[in-house]
């Protein structure tokens, strides 16, 4: 016979963020505890829910008695265990009171390696009731939880833990869990529903909530959102789409609804979209609505924890609001004004970049110098605007704008650019700094964007912050992903050892020592994680292209491109990877071959097609042809492996043939390490 | 209508009937109602305490020239410590709001994560800020740690924007419009004190009697903890610790008016929180220790 066991851990309100993690961590460890004790039949799953104030799950089917088991406990050989007369020896003895049992329970086993003794225990079979209690307090107690609080005595949890609801069938379960006792009483929404209502049978889940204006599905919030959005929108407007928004809303409540509020139109003109939608969606959780042609419009949407707004009190309040908010910025955006960007650099001297990295106003000195360097890499770049757009781009953050709505910075300096009269490559180079959408439109914007971050990474590495597992606190990794994000998307060759070795040079003695071998290997993981997931290359292409050089991510995509599209290499890469064993083996590292020592036609033939591979350069056509032709490579070294006897007695011509060995592996490596390659 | 100063009666009547001490504003410059010993002090140790107080609180940087309808030089907290936390706490608190009027069935009520961290004061917690119809309008946090100390028994502190929530009840868009009673505005009572206080923070302050002033009261400060330190428990008792902690607190304001005034650099910055850090935690140990002496209950008796 199987029931339903039903657990509602009820909370204080649980932060949004973390609300589907606990409560999914929560049916983990249920499920763990339940499987352990075997109470769960194959293929038991929990049906998890979850509101601000509560954890809720429901395993359907729980076995009522639990299945009997027999334990063997095997104890020493049967010959020291046992006397010569069968009556158990001294050792025998010992091994049952060690277990608690009496010599008369002690047994004798066959097993292939041989007699020995046993005791048999019967385990199980218990009534599933009397074993719940023990089990919801073992799992309870063993979630991994974020940073917990104390709110009284000693106990921790994620937030206060006001009730504990648990049903087993109709029959309460009686647990304890931080000094609460369950019972059989759950808790309405705070002003629509019963503050507290009883739940005589599991089977009321989940409707008895829902009476009480509490849906524990997070999918039926959003369900009931999606329609109160549709049922407030006029004809003709939209909500802008925001799933991480909306997210939040459902975790922020229980019943919820929307109300559409209005805001005045000539706040569209006062201020950039970017303003109006980043205080309406990070500092209100309001949608913004738009036009069927995709214009803001001037409406917003507010996700409530209520039952509709009757008299239209929340709206107003809502309004009055988001009123003085846009105010605020409309003051700030007139304000911020009368200083130019350029007029700010000595504010950014009161600005922190990092405390052992300096002020950001030594910052900004030095990406205008390494924005400048970086331009001057690439023909045709404006290496000026780069260097005065770098310089100019952290300016912004003392302005009353960004200190308000610090996600802006970059997007306002961009706009106080323009309206200072900056020429419009630089309003633009200074706005597409962070890129994190998508890479800078113009390679001036990539010089002034790849300076800030090598800038950010290389000091971080100088001062050994650097990520670590999952611990990444200054986003390190997202900046490296953004770097070799640039490079590719807008084809800009550069050698991440330069680059980094010139970002150093910015710091001078400011800090000590280097970034360290470190830094080479985050950024080939960069590199590798881009190529995998945004180019969506095998990752034995990608390890192999990776094997072969990435300190040019734009040169290791064309690469890994070229060696996607090319024939079939599995024969080359076969016979490659024999000659390097060959050569590694001996630890050969003379590519110094003399032709004239070559004397066998398959080593002639062999150093006569890889010397005429083509000198190929550095652009995608070449490297498809070069990759042509290695594929071509496999039978003059297959031949050569057949025919020819790397050790000859004449140790002259050995070792000619070992660097002739050496000088192909090289050769033909130049491109992938093809020994990567999975066939 | 709600005046501002029925707003102020209101909650202290309601609190008073919940146990709370209806204590005076603290008579010194505060950033905010944690500073004031009633809460800074009281958290520590396991003796159990109810408090409200209103409480002006400055902070020199926000100061608008009473030009902005919302941001203030000072703004009045209104500062409530339950300790220990009742179970209760959120339905005590949501109560209060009802005694000033909010009928919470029509409005939108949400309890958003915001954690609570004060660096110089050594103290965090965790709570939320309650948000009524899209408006923050109360902070709520139960107290981890003050003073750098793991608090023994945990305290809820709720700290109400008294503005904010006077702009919700009364409808008007600029703080300075709010009735403080039936003849006067907020800004007849206010608005010389912001414009006289930011002109002062922004552009009169003397930096470098500013610098004196902060110097002087962090090293008579840090003598008294010293003092305290080498004295036999006997003569503990009745040692200044509660001057202490008011020089420290002096400290604090004088750093947020140099930081106004831009007066700070970035590396002096970080020294100097860690100082005012220093004694606040300093004087928290000592509170801490001198409370603890055998004949420190019957001394207030």
């Amino acid at each position: 016979m199987r029931k339903p066991l039903l657990i509602e851990l009820g909370c204080e309100e649980i932060p949004a963020r973390m609300l589907q993690s606990l409560a999914e961590e929560f049916a983990r460890c249920l499920v763990h505890h339940l499987n352990s004790a075997r109470v769960l039949p194959p293929g038991a799953e929990p049906q998890v829910a979850w509101t601000p104030r509560r954890l809720i799950c429901l395993m359907p089917e729980v076995l009522e008695h639990q299945p009997e088991n027999i334990e063997q406990i095997l104890g020493p050989a049967a010959r020291i265990a046992f006397a010569p007369t069968g009556e158990p020896a001294p050792a025998g003895i010992a091994f049952a009171a060690k277990h608690g049992a009496a010599p008369a329970d002690l047994q004798r086993v066959t097993t292939p390696k041989g007699d020995y003794v046993a005791l048999h225990r019967k385990s199980g079979g218990c009534d599933c009731r009397s074993l719940l209690p023990s089990l919801v307090a073992e799992a309870f107690a063993a979630m991994n939880l974020p940073r917990s609080m104390r709110w009284g005595a000693d106990l921790r949890f994620i937030r206060p833990l006001r009730w504990v609801l648990a049903l087993f069938g109709d029959d309460l379960v009686p647990v304890s869990l931080g000094g609460l006792e369950a019972n059989r009483e759950s808790r309405g929404h705070r002003t629509l529903g019963s503050a507290r209502f009883p739940v005589l049978a599991g089977a009321e889940y989940p409707e008895l909530w829902r009476r009480n204006f509490v849906l524990v599905r997070p999918a039926d919030r959003r369900a009931q959102i999606e329609a109160a959005v549709a049922r407030v929108l006029p004809v003709g407007l939209r909500r802008r789409t925001d799933a991480a928004l909306e997210d939040i809303l459902i975790n922020l409540t229980e019943w919820p609804d929307a109300v559409l509020g209005g805001f005045d139109a000539d706040f569209l003109q006062a201020l950039p979209a970017e303003v109006l939608v980043t205080v309406m969606r990070d500092h209100q959780k309001y949608f913004a609505v738009e036009d069927d042609a995709g214009r803001l419009a001037p409406h917003f949407l507010a996700v409530i924890n209520q039952h509709g707004d009757p008299h239209g009190l929340i709206r107003h309040g809502n309004e009055r609001v988001l009123r003085a908010r846009f105010s605020d910025a409309r003051f700030f955006f007139q304000n911020d004004r009368k200083l130019t960007l350029a007029q700010r650099l000595p504010l950014l001297e009161q600005v922190t970049f990092q405390a052992r990295l300096g002020s950001y106003r030594q910052k900004s000195r030095r990406l205008r110098a390494l924005a400048e360097w970086l331009a001057q890499q690439w023909a045709g770049c404006d290496a000026l605007a780069a260097a005065e757009a770098a310089e100019l781009a952290k300016s912004d953050l003392t302005s009353d704008m960004v200190k308000e709505l610090p996600e802006l910075q970059g997007i306002m300096g961009g706009h106080y650019a323009r309206a200072e009269g900056l020429p419009e490559a630089l309003a633009e180079a200074i706005a597409d700094q962070y890129a994190w959408e998508q890479p800078p439109r113009s390679d001036v914007g990539a010089a002034v964007s790849l300076a800030d971050k090598l800038d950010t990474i290389v000091g971080m590495f100088t001062i050994g912050d650097v990520p670590t597992g999952s611990a990444d606190p200054f986003g390190l990794r997202r900046q490296g992903n953004g770097v070799v994000r640039t490079l590719i998307e807008r084809q800009l060759p550069l050698s991440l050892a330069a680059a980094g070795a010139q970002a150093r040079t910015g710091y001078g003695a400011q800090i000590e020592g280097d970034p360290g071998p470190g830094l080479q290997e985050f950024f080939r993981e960069r590199l590798g994680f881009y190529l995998r997931e945004t180019g969506g290359f095998a990752p034995d292409r990608v390890a192999a292209v990776l094997g072969a050089g990435a300190d040019s991510p734009l040169d290791t995509f064309r690469r890994c491109q070229a060696l996607a599209q090319a024939p079939d290499l599995a024969a080359v890469a076969a016979v490659v990877k024999r000659a390097r064993s060959i050569v590694r083996k001996e630890k050969w590292t003379s590519v110094a071959v003399a032709p004239d020592r070559l004397q066998a036609p398959a080593e002639q033939a062999l150093y006569q097609s890889i010397a005429a591979l083509p000198q190929a350069g550095n652009n995608a056509a070449d490297y498809a042809a070069e990759l042509q032709s290695i594929a071509a490579l496999a039978a003059p070294l297959e031949r050569f492996f057949t025919d020819v006897r790397v050790n000859d007695d004449d140790p002259a011509i050995r070792a000619n043939r070992l660097s002739l060995l050496a000088w192909s592996v090289a050769r033909l490596s130049r491109l992938a390490d093809f020994s990567e390659l999975q066939g | 209508m709600l005046y501002f100063q029925d707003l102020i009666f209101k909650l202290q009547e309601y609190w008073a009937a919940q146990g709370c001490v209806v204590q005076l504003p603290f008579d010194l410059e505060v950033g905010a109602g944690t500073m004031a010993p009633e809460t800074f002090l009281r958290v520590l140790g396991s003796d159990p305490y109810r408090v409200v107080y209103p409480q002006p609180s400055r902070r020199p940087a926000d100061g608008r020239y009473g030009e902005n309808p919302n941001r203030l030089y000072k703004h009045t907290q209104l500062q409530v410590v339950l300790k220990p936390a009742p179970e209760d706490s959120q339905d005590l608190y949501l109560r209060s709001l009802e005694a000033i009027g909010v009928d919470l069935r029509a409005h939108d009520l949400k309890f958003e994560e915001d954690n609570w961290e004060a660096p110089t004061l050594g103290a965090w917690g965790m709570g939320w800020q309650v948000m009524l119809d899209g408006q923050e309008i109360t902070q709520f946090t139960y107290f981890q740690q003050c003073g750098g100390q793991d608090l023994k028994l945990i305290s809820v502190e709720l700290t109400y924007g008294l503005e904010r929530i006077g702009s919700f009840l009364q409808d008007v868009d600029s703080v300075y419009d709010i009735r403080w009673n039936e003849r006067t505005t907020y800004r007849d009572v206010r608005l010389l004190d912001e414009v006289q206080a930011s002109v002062y923070s922004f552009e009169k302050a003397d930096v470098e009697r500013l610098w004196t002033a902060f110097k002087g009261n962090e090293a008579e400060c840090r003598q008294l903890l010293a003092r305290f330190g080498q004295l036999p428990a006997a003569a503990q008792l009745s040692f200044p610790i509660l001057p202490a902690y008011e020089l420290c607190l002096r400290c604090s304001h004088l750093f947020n008016l140099l930081d106004a005034r831009g007066a700070i650099s970035v590396t002096q910055r970080v020294e100097l929180i860690q100082r005012v850090r220093a004694l606040a935690v300093g004087v928290a140990e000592s509170w801490t220790e001198q409370r603890a002496l055998p004949q420190a209950e019957a001394s207030v008796a």
